[in-house]
């Protein structure tokens, strides 16, 4: 970020690849440690820039870890890990809103996120989508190798989220003034009915958005703990982006980032509290939008991850003073408790704490058991 | 998919070493200064060094073959040092001295000269002042430019660069001032593999006839071909 010499036809105007010296550094250290670069990423907001390294077979990735984290020439070093996008995907017949679960109708007079930017971190989102038309922006692919493609999973979470209201289609998202920044980080295999991403690919996208920040991010995923991952939702929290993450029931110690310490952890409600200060959201046969135009049935904690999103929006849109601790403490003093069990946010008494107009009686969730109940609905 | 990620490890480097040099190796099919060939538009060969210290403290050099009218032709020399100040992550200051060394003419004064700067950076959008009191040997001369560049992909960046140049006198003493400033331009797209840069750009400048008569072409809007290594 100096003067350099030369013709100014040269080019030399900082492109996208690895400034000399790095990239020398990285040869180096491949050529050293036996392994072969595959690509490499800028991290600004840590000072660093970071490579993908492939290890040959026969030789184990923690082995080769260990020997560059001793390098001084290596700000960092770890795996990459693997996260799965969180939930079941299971499709279901009965139709049961999430919107009466959490009287969006009634909220909806007061708060609909009206300005307030949401980010997700997920797969592919069918950007074309008749329910989401109009509320999204700044879709970002950061899987190498592939384009930007729609995807169940990311789709679904954005429904929940911004679908639009009033539309005369579909359905009626948390938050449907809010916008949404739909990042692609993680990907669907054809043969699984899985979601993965890796430490890389996620990485990269946050990267991006700590560069275009937007006020709330939701992270519909959970893997392992990640030192990578970590120092940069900590960056994200510290510039005022509350972050969202969902807690996987069958791993919950591996639920990160929703473990991590600022994240609102979220899990579905009708699961038993696994994480610390984890909050419950509805999670059980969730209408949303799907693949080709459609909607379908969700059920999962990513899915109740993306509807407290959108209550954070309500919330930010309310009141711009609100950090992300106000928003996780708001989240946290309203959720019903009956007994041992735990019932998910009470959306309306959240809102109410920053809109002291909006009178609650008219959706006051009485017993979270009934209301789950309710919800309740077979498997296909 | 799990068994392919269990090979990868991922390492990050210190986007700033303690101090670093590094070098780039360029072949150009002209050698464009400000809009203006230094070179009678034949292709140039170009090597350059930069020592940068974590203090902020920066020196280098470039050397180019150079042919700035049939008398001045041979190795052109650019020496340089400054200082820059980061500001955060994306910003940046800073301040220089560049001299600029020609092969000496057979006859009449020599085209070397020295200039201070100071620039301003941010992310990749920079500006940069530039002041002399002999501008290729002859008057004062005041440059200032403004150098853009956007990734639009992983490989493939498109830049930009719009200067202006201020002169007070005539170029050549005794001559007549046909205009005080000129505006260059360069707008181009460059793209990476296999470890080089190449560059395609439009490059021109409305500097008047005194200095570029019409036909030597030196200031003609061209295209530029360029390829370079980082080392």
């Amino acid at each position: 970020m100096h003067f350099r010499p030369g013709s100014y036809a040269s080019p030399s105007y900082g492109s996208g690849s690895a400034p000399p010296a790095q990239m020398r550094i990285a040869r180096e250290l491949a050529a050293e440690h036996g392994f072969k670069l595959v690509s490499d990423w800028p991290m600004p907001s840590l000072g660093v820039r970071c490579f993908v390294a492939e290890v040959p077979e026969g030789r184990s990735p923690e082995d080769v870890v260990t020997r560059l984290v001793a390098d001084p020439r290596v700000e960092s070093a770890q795996t990459v890990q693997v996260f799965r996008a969180a939930g079941h995907n299971d499709p279901y017949y009965e139709l049961q809103a999430n919107a009466k679960l959490l009287h969006l109708e009634e909220l909806h007079r007061f708060a609909t996120g009206k300005s307030v930017k949401v980010a997700q971190i997920d797969t592919g989102v069918e950007l074309s989508h008749p329910d989401l038309k109009g509320q999204l922006f700044d879709s970002k692919n950061f899987v190498d190798g592939t384009r930007y493609v729609p995807e169940s999973h990311g789709t679904a979470v954005a429904g929940l989220i911004v679908a639009k209201a009033d539309n005369g289609v579909g359905i009626v998202g948390v938050a449907p003034a809010a916008t949404l920044m739909p990042l692609r980080a993680c990907w669907e295999n054809q043969d699984e009915p899985t979601a993965v991403c890796s430490s890389f690919t996620l990485a990269k996208a946050m990267q991006w958005l700590l560069k275009n920040p937007p006020h709330v991010l939701n992270l519909s995923l959970a893997g392992p703990r990640d030192r990578l991952l970590s120092r940069l939702i900590e960056k994200a929290i510290e510039q005022g982006i509350t972050v969202v993450g969902a807690v996987d029931p069958d791993h919950p110690e591996d639920s990160f980032p929703a473990t991590h310490p600022g994240v609102i952890a979220v899990g579905a409600a009708g699961t038993p509290i696994a994480v610390d200060g984890e909050v419950l959201g509805p999670g059980e046969h969730l209408i949303t939008t799907t693949l080709n135009g459609s909607w379908g049935f969700m059920s999962g904690s990513s899915f109740a991850a993306a509807q407290i999103s959108g209550v954070a929006a309500l919330l930010y849109g309310s009141s711009r003073k609100l950090g992300p601790k106000d928003i996780s403490v708001i989240l946290r003093e309203h959720v019903p408790h009956s007994g041992e069990e735990t019932g998910f946010v009470d959306a309306c008494g959240a809102l109410a704490s920053v809109y002291p107009a909006l009178d609650c009686r008219c959706c006051r969730i009485t017993q979270p058991s009934s209301e789950r109940q309710q919800a309740r609905a077979p498997k296909l | 998919m799990r068994a392919v990620l269990a090979l990868v490890a991922l390492l990050c480097a210190p986007a700033m070493a303690t101090a670093q040099l590094t070098g780039t190796v360029s072949l150009l099919s002209d050698y464009r200064f400000r809009g203006e060939s230094l070179t009678e538009v034949r292709p140039a060969l170009q090597a350059s060094l930069t020592y940068d210290h974590s203090s902020g403290l920066f020196a280098g050099g470039l050397i180019s073959n150079v042919r700035i009218d049939p008398d001045v032709i041979g190795l052109g020399a650019q020496v340089y040092g400054g200082y820059a100040h980061h500001i955060g992550e994306h910003a940046a200051l800073d301040v220089g001295v560049v001299t600029y060394v020609f092969p000496q003419p057979s006859s009449g004064p020599t085209y070397n000269y020295t200039e201070a700067f100071v620039g301003a950076s941010y992310d990749m959008l920079n500006s940069r002042l530039y002041y002399t009191n002999s501008y290729f040997g002859g008057g004062p001369g005041t440059y200032f430019e403004v150098n853009g560049s956007r990734a639009l992909t992983d490989h493939i960046s498109i830049v930009g660069h719009l200067g202006y140049l201020y002169l007070s006198e005539p170029r050549e003493p005794g001559t007549s001032m046909q205009r005080n400033g000129t505006v260059d331009f360069l707008a181009g797209v460059t793209t990476e593999g296999q470890g080089f840069t190449f560059g395609l750009s439009i490059v021109g400048t409305n500097a008047p006839q005194d200095a570029c008569p019409a036909t030597s072409g030196r200031c003609a809007t061209t295209v530029v071909v360029s390829v370079s290594h980082n080392f």
